[in-house]
């Protein structure tokens, strides 16, 4: 009972922490997993056994870890995770520094001939599918830079088009495996692969993407048509060519993403787990980069690295594992149950809408590692999947309600007001609160019309 | 070449701060940055004149902001980093300037050209200036007086190392009931004067 009292106070502490700013969330999630480590586990359990499980090191060193259909133990850090976002990071920095993303959003911009109610489609299309493979703060960072210039020149308002790339690249993520945080810590857990999330949330989010575009064409067309009206003709917009240094390089950056792209969407077949992908992208990235550009650049993609999220997960599958391994998770999955009177229909309204508004205000990996062993122990009585489909939507779409609900919303919004335009919260949520209610209406129809 | 100098003021609600960096800046001969010129000057910050009425000089709010990378939706946290690239600028071409608030104490700690000038005065005197000059009665006035001054630590603590109206961040402290605002001037000047001396013998 003193365990469980602990754990759950060190959490609750390490969410303030997360939500007040005071710390790095790196720094936050370590010192909490630390004290479940050094409380929970050696002065209140006094189990060694608990640290090791939490810990998970050991899975590292297993083959099924790394090959054949065995997966990860599903307590303690996620390790699969982890490495696979290490790798990911890596080939995504190889990406940028070949000027891969800013080729493709001129090339696009030039293809639609710079018209921007096509532009406004074409970038929220090309948001949400880049943001399937890759993590959607690089697709933003890179998106929302073109579209910041590409307004300067054009003479219209960037801040229509940020808005619905940022809710696109959400809407894009829920539709894989390795497309937001949670897909994957919700994936690797309950060891599903890519094709299982494409097959299930994608479809969701192809009809939500459908819906969104929808949308915001209605909300933003009349602004972005008088735009073009005030536009004069000597516009001189740069050439997609321009944003490639290096072609060789380029061209192997390229094939390292086809590459990814194909070991994840295979990956149910060849039984590669995402963490051996993400090793495979992270290897082939640094080949590349050595044979096109040289040692320097190596160099500079580890040092861009973005180790603090590497830390934040680790501390935080440690604090996750002290609920776990204390039983409060447990307690929470039959509180649920109990409040849902063992309805499925209650427990997808509840995780949906639940993770949702969690997700719209704090951030939803945390909440997503902590529901993952709930949904686990929920799945003694009911379909595991359909739950994991839930999580899954609810905390990837519930974070496009605020400028605080996802990670792009912040890098899109912060470099919208670095290019002098920026988005406040009234702005932000006029448009995507509304938006958001209507995906997840949507989400929770298709799940309600599919699984039950 | 003239020898630069800038006056970083900080200022304590109703110690007459303002009046202090208008007047010394007038008998310099050097221009004043404020809230008006920041307001007027908006084209060469980046931003509309709204979003700098709106924001600047403002803390950034933790509840309703987030800081991913060296990103951050807090419109008050981009309105602070243009104005420090502004004042960095201006610093850097040589020219001599008088500058209120805006962390320029922190932005400016390493440039040595820089008095920082921290103004204070005592409760009595700063209510009875708040109520002539805003026409308020006393309860008024000291909640103006109160509400401000939590409002400009909270901004200058959540930008800068030192701590607002700590002595240690700042070269100079003037309480204006003891000396009057005509003598703080007075002494400004005077301390410009041998500033100069001082960089005219090095």
């Amino acid at each position: 009972m003193i365990a469980q009292i602990f754990a759950v106070l060190i959490f609750i502490a390490m969410f303030v922490m997360i939500v007040v700013e005071v710390f790095e969330r790196h720094i936050v999630t370590l010192t909490s997993g630390a004290c479940v480590l050094v409380v929970v586990f050696g002065l209140c359990m006094r189990d060694v056994s608990a640290a090791l499980a939490t810990l998970n090191i050991g899975s590292i060193f297993t083959s099924g870890f790394w090959y054949g259909e065995g997966g990860e133990s599903s307590a303690g850090v996620n390790w699969s995770t982890i490495i696979f976002i290490i790798g990911m990071m890596v080939m995504v920095e190889g990406m940028g520094l070949s000027g891969f993303f800013k080729w493709l959003c001129l090339s696009m911009a030039k293809m639609v001939k710079y018209k921007t109610i096509p532009l406004l489609v074409c970038f929220m299309l090309m948001s949400a599918v880049l943001s399937m493979f890759i993590d959607s703060i690089t697709v933003i960072l890179f998106l929302a830079a073109v579209t910041t210039e590409l307004a300067h020149i054009l003479k219209f308002n960037p801040i229509p088009m940020i808005i619905s790339e940022i809710f696109c690249a959400n809407i894009g993520g829920s539709a894989t495996m390795c497309g937001d945080p949670p897909n994957i810590i919700i994936g690797t857990s309950l060891h599903y692969s890519f094709f299982d999330f494409l097959s299930n949330t994608g479809v969701i989010a192809l009809i939500c993407f459908i819906f969104a575009a929808v949308y915001f064409y209605f909300c933003f067309r009349k602004e972005l048509k008088e735009s073009e009206k005030t536009r004069g003709d000597n516009i001189k917009v740069p050439e997609p060519s321009s944003a490639i240094s290096n072609k060789l390089s380029f061209g192997l950056s390229v094939f390292v993403f086809g590459v990814a792209v194909i070991l994840l969407i295979t990956h149910a077949q060849t039984t590669l787990s995402v963490a051996t992908i993400g090793v495979i992208a992270a290897v082939l990235t640094v080949v590349s980069t050595l044979v096109s550009s040289g040692k320097k650049d190596v160099v500079h993609i580890f040092k861009s690295l973005d180790y603090k999220t590497i830390l934040f997960f680790i501390g935080l599958f440690i604090s996750v594992g002290g609920l776990e391994q204390t039983g409060v998770l447990e307690i929470l999955a039959s509180f649920i149950q109990t409040i849902s009177g063992g309805s499925l229909v209650m427990v997808v309204v509840i995780i949906l809408w639940l993770s949702a508004i969690a997700s719209a205000f704090v951030d939803n990996i945390p909440f997503a590692a902590t529901m993952v062993p709930v949904i686990r122990a929920l799945s003694a009585t009911m379909p595991e999947g359909t739950l994991a489909w839930t999580l899954a939507m609810g905390t990837d779409l519930g974070g496009n309600a605020t400028p605080i609900g996802a990670s792009a919303n912040v890098v899109g919004t912060s470099v919208s007001a670095k290019a002098g335009y920026p988005i406040s919260w009234g702005k932000y949520c006029k448009y995507c609160m509304p938006a958001t209610v209507m995906v997840l209406l949507i989400s929770m129809v298709c799940i309600f019309v599919r699984y039950i | 070449m003239k020898t630069q100098i800038i006056f970083s003021i900080g200022r304590e609600f109703g110690s007459a701060g303002h009046h202090i960096a208008g007047k010394l800046a007038e008998r310099l001969g050097i221009a004043l940055y404020d809230k008006r010129f920041f307001i007027e000057c908006h084209d060469q910050i980046g931003f509309s004149a709204e979003i700098m009425e709106k924001y600047d000089e403002k803390a950034r709010n933790i509840l309703t902001s987030k800081k991913i990378r060296n990103h951050t939706n807090s419109i008050e946290a981009h309105v602070q980093d243009k104005v420090t690239d502004f004042i960095l600028k201006r610093a850097e071409s040589g020219e001599s300037f008088v500058i209120v608030g805006r962390c320029s104490d922190e932005i400016l700690r390493n440039n040595h050209n820089t008095a920082k000038i921290f103004i204070t005065g005592h409760i009595e005197e700063k209510i009875e200036r708040v109520m002539d000059v805003y026409s308020l009665s006393r309860e008024a006035a000291i909640d103006k007086i109160k509400r401000h001054d939590k409002k400009r630590r909270n901004y200058h603590n959540s930008y800068s190392e030192m701590k607002w109206g700590d002595s240690r961040g700042y070269d100079l402290c003037i309480d204006t009931s003891v000396i009057g605002i005509d003598a703080a001037v007075d002494l400004l000047c005077q301390y410009a004067e041998s500033f100069k001396k001082a960089k005219d013998v090095k």
